[in-house]
């Protein structure tokens, strides 16, 4: 009886320590608070991102889905033979994002990956181009010849043939593009881009204004650069993208640079309707 | 054997009492201290009592305490703490007769439900976690009770109405603009127009008065007459049949606003806070 007697206790003890717990936490669970309800539509950035055969996730990647502000950077990104760069740094809040990246190498060996074999061969047709081009007596000519078939007037013409024959023929090729920094913010209705210092295979190169969606290099089968790609999404935030390279027609795309702005809408309930008088004796003070 | 077995298996049972009997005393005195470590943690939060009790008390309670309405009067109502003080526009309806309490989580000094002249709509003024401190249509003037804040149905009105006894306007204000201001006729100085945080109670067609088409009864009483007419004395917003009334001081507490005026104050949803000042 002892036993049963103290198990019932215990039982009944049990019980209402149990819902005395159920108080407490009712007491905090329940905190309902006359405020208006916000919804968030996110905002979010990543600094570079790649999609084909040679996947990169979004790195660093940041996203504020309750309108804080979120950081994140990163010193390095996974190893990889498309993008190296030495700071990536990404911002969201509730309707402005950034992501700023410096330093960044594309294809750092100038040798594209095995994943992406078939567009060596572009690559490897203006490398065999250029070696012999830069062997020739004179090799502006030739070098500047090369270079036509895949870089725009503009750009060919900013290139020292003498430069880029030396870069190519040391022992370690300079990265296809460097790019020193890569700006992108935006707010909920704009974004803007800003790319300081390009160079091309070790020589700098004047990038043109960056209008919306401003093709760097002409069309060619080796790679498409676009840069300031700005786009509104179906849930109303916004995006913009620093640059997209895409290489091979779609087969790999990487993303350099992309700030998301969402916002945030206060919805309160509708005001009730004007009160229907009721008909009723009420003595008032007249 | 049998005898030998009887007094073992007491034994046995005795050692297993005596395990299931420390395990016991472990777990209540583990339950215990996750108790009063929540309990101390959650500070005012300790006046919860089990369930069962809370439960058999407030039905008794209920019935036993009187309803808040501009006939009653509810001397232990905690008053308006800010009478001029405007609010967000927030507004509750009670879903159910529930009680009001002093306090957060306090005692129970009356109840309200959804309904009395029409649906009963208060207006908020303060919001402690799962409480809500709204005013009250019931005497003295500035009562205020704390409503568990499940039992309401909320909503926002956009209106704010200010009267202003000193130049004898009335403002009406849609989402903090104000949108109209009128000249009005005010309570006479032995049956002052009372100041303070009241709100819209209701909207009625009287029969038995003619001189306002429809009368938007306040939240408020007069505090000279105790009664008036018949009724608790209840202040009110209408019309009134001349326009003379309108910039003296000449009713007996309530607001005389032009038709046009009550036109417009007649759109302001139930709960709308009125403040009166002497400005």
């Amino acid at each position: 009886m002892r036993p049963r007697a103290l198990a019932g206790a215990g039982a009944t003890a049990l019980g209402a320590v149990t819902a005395i717990a159920a108080i407490v936490i009712g007491t905090a669970a329940g905190a309902a608070s006359p405020e208006a309800e916000t919804e968030y539509v996110p905002s979010s950035a990543y600094g570079i991102a790649a999609e084909g055969p040679v996947p990169i996730d979004p790195t660093p990647h940041v996203e504020s889905t309750d309108g804080s502000r979120q950081e994140n950077s990163v010193l390095t990104v996974p190893e990889n033979p498309l993008v190296s760069l030495e700071v990536a740094k990404v911002v969201a809040d509730e309707s402005s994002a950034s992501a700023e990246l410096l330093n960044l190498g594309l294809v750092p060996g100038a040798e594209l990956p095995e994943q992406l074999a078939a567009l060596n061969e572009p690559l490897q047709q203006l490398m065999s181009g250029l070696e012999p081009a830069c062997e020739a007596e004179n090799p502006a000519e030739p070098v500047t010849e090369a270079l036509s078939d895949v870089l725009p007037s503009e750009i060919v013409e900013q290139i020292d043939p003498q430069t880029l024959c030396a870069s190519i023929t040391t022992a370690e090729t300079p990265a296809l593009v460097t790019i020193e920094l890569v700006k992108v913010s935006c707010d909920a209705k704009s974004g803007s881009v800003e790319i300081a210092n390009v160079s091309l295979l070790g020589q700098q190169v004047a990038i043109p204004p960056l209008e919306n969606e401003t093709p760097i290099l002409p069309e060619n089968p080796l790679v498409t650069i676009t840069a300031n790609k700005q786009t509104t999404n179906d849930d109303g935030s916004f995006t913009v993208v620093g640059l997209e390279i895409d290489l091979g027609g779609g087969a790999e795309v990487i993303t350099l640079g992309a700030a998301t702005c969402g916002f945030s809408e206060t919805t309160t309930p509708p005001p009730p309707p004007p009160p229907t008088p009721v008909t009723t004796g009420l003595p008032v003070t007249g | 054997m049998t005898s030998q077995d009887t007094p073992r298996t007491p034994q046995r049972d005795s050692a297993s009492t005596r395990l299931a009997y420390v395990l016991t005393g472990v777990l209540l005195v583990a339950l215990g201290l996750v108790a009063v470590m929540v309990l101390a943690a959650s500070g005012h939060t300790i006046t919860g009592t089990p369930t069962t009790t809370s439960h058999q008390k407030k039905q008794v309670t209920l019935s036993s305490l009187v309803e808040s309405t501009t006939h009653t009067r509810l001397d232990r109502a905690p008053r308006d703490p800010n009478p001029q003080q405007a609010t967000e526009g927030w507004i509750v309806r009670p879903t159910k007769v529930i009680a009001l309490r002093d306090a957060p989580g306090g005692r129970p000094f009356g109840k309200v439900g959804p309904k009395q002249i029409g649906e009963t709509w208060l207006p908020v003024i303060a919001q402690r976690g799962q409480w809500t401190q709204v005013l009250l249509p019931s005497k003295p003037n500035g009562s205020t009770g704390w409503l568990r804040s499940a039992h309401v149905e909320r909503t926002q009105t956009p209106y704010l109405i200010r009267v202003h006894l000193s130049s004898m306007t009335l403002e009406l204000s849609y989402h903090g603009r104000e949108m109209n201001s009128w000249t009005i006729g005010i309570g006479k100085p032995d049956t002052p127009t009372p100041i303070g945080r009241t709100f819209i109670l209701g909207s009625i067609v009287d029969p038995n008065q003619t001189y306002s088409p429809i009368i938007l009864p306040l939240g408020s009483h007069s505090e000279t007459l105790d009664s008036f007419g018949g009724g608790p004395g209840t202040v009110a917003i209408h019309t009134w049949p001349t326009t003379d009334v309108l910039g003296t001081a000449s009713s007996n507490g309530c607001i005389r606003v032009s038709q046009e005026a009550l036109n417009q104050l007649t759109r302001v949803p139930l709960g709308t806070l009125v403040l009166v000042d002497q400005q």
